[in-house]
């Protein structure tokens, strides 16, 4: 059933993951002092030219779209950056200017500090906002070590009440720490013989919403939330920690682990996606050394065939197979979504004084303009000296220019010293192959290795082609006599 | 000139296993070249199997072939928010080994007040970013995280909607790696 909750159209529970809900207050006059001291916009200096700003910009006039503009206070903070307020004195706040009721000026409402519910992996599920709460698993509020006695609850499942869509602000953020300090009808601990913080949330069906749990796999809630049945999943795979937002794809719930992806589909099971592919590979920040980043593990996405997961790699569900972007140099992806034009967007992690792409675009209708393939060392070479005589390939070009294709060979000799490699080069000119053809060449002189790897890099001189394609590459080889080895 | 005939021949016609690896798969460049690891182990599926390094921006079809990857456009740039240590003033207020706005997380929500049902209108694409910064200038540094907002397409006006900074009573805690988690105190939405 689709569920509509602030414009966003919810099929089953479709994820959000803005919540428009409104709490309101001032900004305290030193902390502007402050940001205008240190912060420079490109838009403006100062923050009072900032909402100015918002109110006559020609794109956005009228009370309606300036609403939808600032319709985003609770945005998700997954991973380490959902310890949002300060439990003990609870001071987490929220503002909102301008006000809701009233853009373009200071809300009428009473400036009440509002306690934060440490949320994270927000879901739409049954009219509601469904989440996971953090309340439980901090050790002390300040992490220096010496604060409060420790303690070890789960993390909470946490819901809003049910909303008829955008009503002004009327679907409002919970006001409180749920089944603690708010009002506990909202706050749902589902599992609670497995403590352990939550790692991934999806919603499958109308009344299906799994829970993955960092250890001791998962649970399932079914039937209304508010009178839900409970099912332990014990052989879902835990998520080992890590928080993510997974994807809803056709081959079932996509999320991550620290042993790989899973995708689950409504079994006692969750199934691996990448046996092929050991670890925690799809982590983004692995090389990361300053202790700042503790971001979310990323945001997947299910982009046509692909399943898009950090650190740039996704899943061809066509093929079963593991594939990777080359992306932003340096600066991996953590972040995919979708525009209504079904174009991707892949977010790197990171600016920095050398990388300012805050996004890079990806459309179906516009394929690379080059690409690399690499093989692991052919079977037949492992072990044996092989001599490469020649090389064939079976490949398809249709540009408007010219396209290069280069094969490369490495390999090592009997002493296990790397062998110089030999580049074969093709040129195949302008539209010159509208259907599949075949390419010859010699190796010369001959390539002699053993544990011989093959790269493929193809690309095309005109931007408006696309790479080739590449149906078959064929090597002529024969068996290589060794030298004696010196020791 | 004569060269001996192949006798044998070594065929790659299906490369649809894609990408196999190991631990050496923990490496987050697409186009490391270095050798380590790359004499691995038997791999199940045979040549036509890909390595981690130097694999990237292609696929297979269903007949095996390999082919093309959609291609990438740059979108948007933003330099180091907020502003980097290029801006007036800040020289110093980013600590060098950080300067850098971490991106946490990111939507696109669809321009509900725009055409409705448009396939080629724009949407919205709200982003949170993290940094760190020493409002001091000394070695104190605080945790603040910044929404903005851009469009996918047309003028792509930029709002600003959200700062956060993390408000602590012990100075210094932040040089230290048991700071790693960061922890928000204090949220503003700024419009």
């Amino acid at each position: 059933m689709a569920l509509g909750v602030a414009g966003c159209v919810l099929a089953g529970g479709a994820l959000t993951n803005i919540v428009p809900g409104w709490a309101t207050g001032a900004i305290p006059a030193n902390e502007i002092a402050n940001l205008t001291s240190y912060y420079s916009s490109p838009q403006s200096s100062t923050l009072t030219n900032w909402i100015i700003t918002a109110n006559t910009t020609t794109d956005y006039t009228g009370i309606a779209t300036i609403r939808s503009i600032f319709q985003v206070p609770a945005i998700h903070f997954s991973g380490e950056h959902t310890a949002i307020g300060n439990l003990t004195t609870v001071s987490g706040k929220w503002y909102t200017i301008p006000s809701n009721t009233s853009p373009g000026s200071t809300d009428a409402r009473a400036a009440t500090d509002v306690a934060l519910s440490r949320s994270y992996l927000l879901a739409a599920y049954q009219t509601r906002v469904v989440y996971a709460s953090a309340y439980g698993t901090y050790s002390n509020q300040l992490g220096n070590g010496v604060g409060p006695v420790q303690i070890a609850f789960d993390d909470v499942i946490a819901y809003t009440a049910p909303t008829a869509g955008d009503a002004g602000g009327a679907f409002a953020f919970p006001e409180s720490v749920p089944g603690v300090w708010g009002n506990p009808q909202f706050g749902l601990i589902a599992g609670d013989d497995q403590t352990a913080r939550i790692g991934a949330i999806g919603v499958v069906a109308a009344d299906q919403l799994l829970i993955v749990k960092a250890r001791d796999g998962g649970v399932v809630i079914s039937g209304s939330i508010n009178n839900p049945s409970i099912r332990r999943m014990p052989y879902v795979e835990s998520t080992h920690g890590v928080v993510c937002q997974g994807a809803m794809t056709p081959v079932g719930l996509v999320y991550g682990s620290k042993t790989g992806i899973f995708a689950w589909s409504g079994g006692d099971t969750a199934v691996k996606l990448s046996p092929q592919i050991d670890g925690f590979f799809w982590n983004h920040a692995q090389n990361i050394t300053d202790d700042i980043y503790m971001a979310n593990r990323g945001r997947m996405a299910y982009w046509n065939e692909y399943v898009m997961v950090p650190n740039n790699y996704l899943f061809n569900t066509r093929i079963s197979s593991w594939w990777r972007l080359s992306g932003v140099s340096g600066v991996p992806y953590n972040v995919y979504d979708i525009d209504r034009q079904d174009r991707l967007f892949a977010f790197p992690y990171k600016l920095t004084p050398t990388q300012n792409v805050l996004y890079q675009i990806y459309d179906q209708a516009l394929m690379a303009q080059s690409y690399s393939w690499q093989s692991h060392p052919l079977v037949e070479t492992r072990g044996r000296k092989t001599s490469f005589q020649e090389v064939r390939m079976v490949v398809t070009h249709k540009g408007v220019g010219a396209a290069t294709i280069t094969v490369t060979l490495t390999g090592y000799d009997e002493n296990g010293t790397a062998v110089t490699p030999v580049n074969i080069v093709f040129t195949l000119a302008a539209n010159s192959l509208a259907v599949p053809k075949l390419l010859y060449k010699d190796i010369v002189p001959n390539f002699q290795a053993e544990y011989v790897q093959v790269r493929i890099q193809v690309s095309c001189a005109n931007s408006a082609d696309a790479a080739p394609k590449v149906h078959s590459i064929k090597f002529g080889t024969r068996d290589s006599a060794r030298t004696i080895r010196s020791s | 000139m004569m060269m001996a005939a192949p006798t044998e021949y070594i065929e790659i016609n299906d490369f649809s296993p894609g990408i196999h690896g190991d631990y050496n798969a923990s490496g987050n460049s697409s186009t490391n070249t270095t050798n380590v690891g790359t004499l691995r182990g038997a791999i199940p599926a045979g040549n036509g199997a890909a390595t981690v390094e130097n694999t990237y921006d292609c696929t297979a079809d269903l007949t095996g072939a390999l082919i093309p990857l959609p291609r990438a456009t740059n979108g948007v740039t933003q330099q180091v928010l907020p502003g980097g240590n290029t801006q007036a003033g800040q020289t110093t207020r980013m600590p060098a080994s950080m300067n850098a706005s971490y991106l946490l997380d990111a939507v696109i929500v669809p321009d509900t007040y725009g055409a409705a049902n448009d396939p080629t209108g724009f949407d919205r694409i709200y982003t949170v970013w993290n940094y760190r910064y020493s409002p001091a200038n000394d070695s104190t540094y605080s945790t603040f995280v910044h929404g903005r907002q851009y469009r996918t397409g047309g003028s792509l006006p930029l709002y600003d909607f959200l700062f956060a900074k993390y408000t602590h009573a012990w100075p210094g805690q932040f040089a230290s790696a048991s700071m790693a988690k960061v922890r928000l105190a204090t949220l503003y939405a700024i419009s």
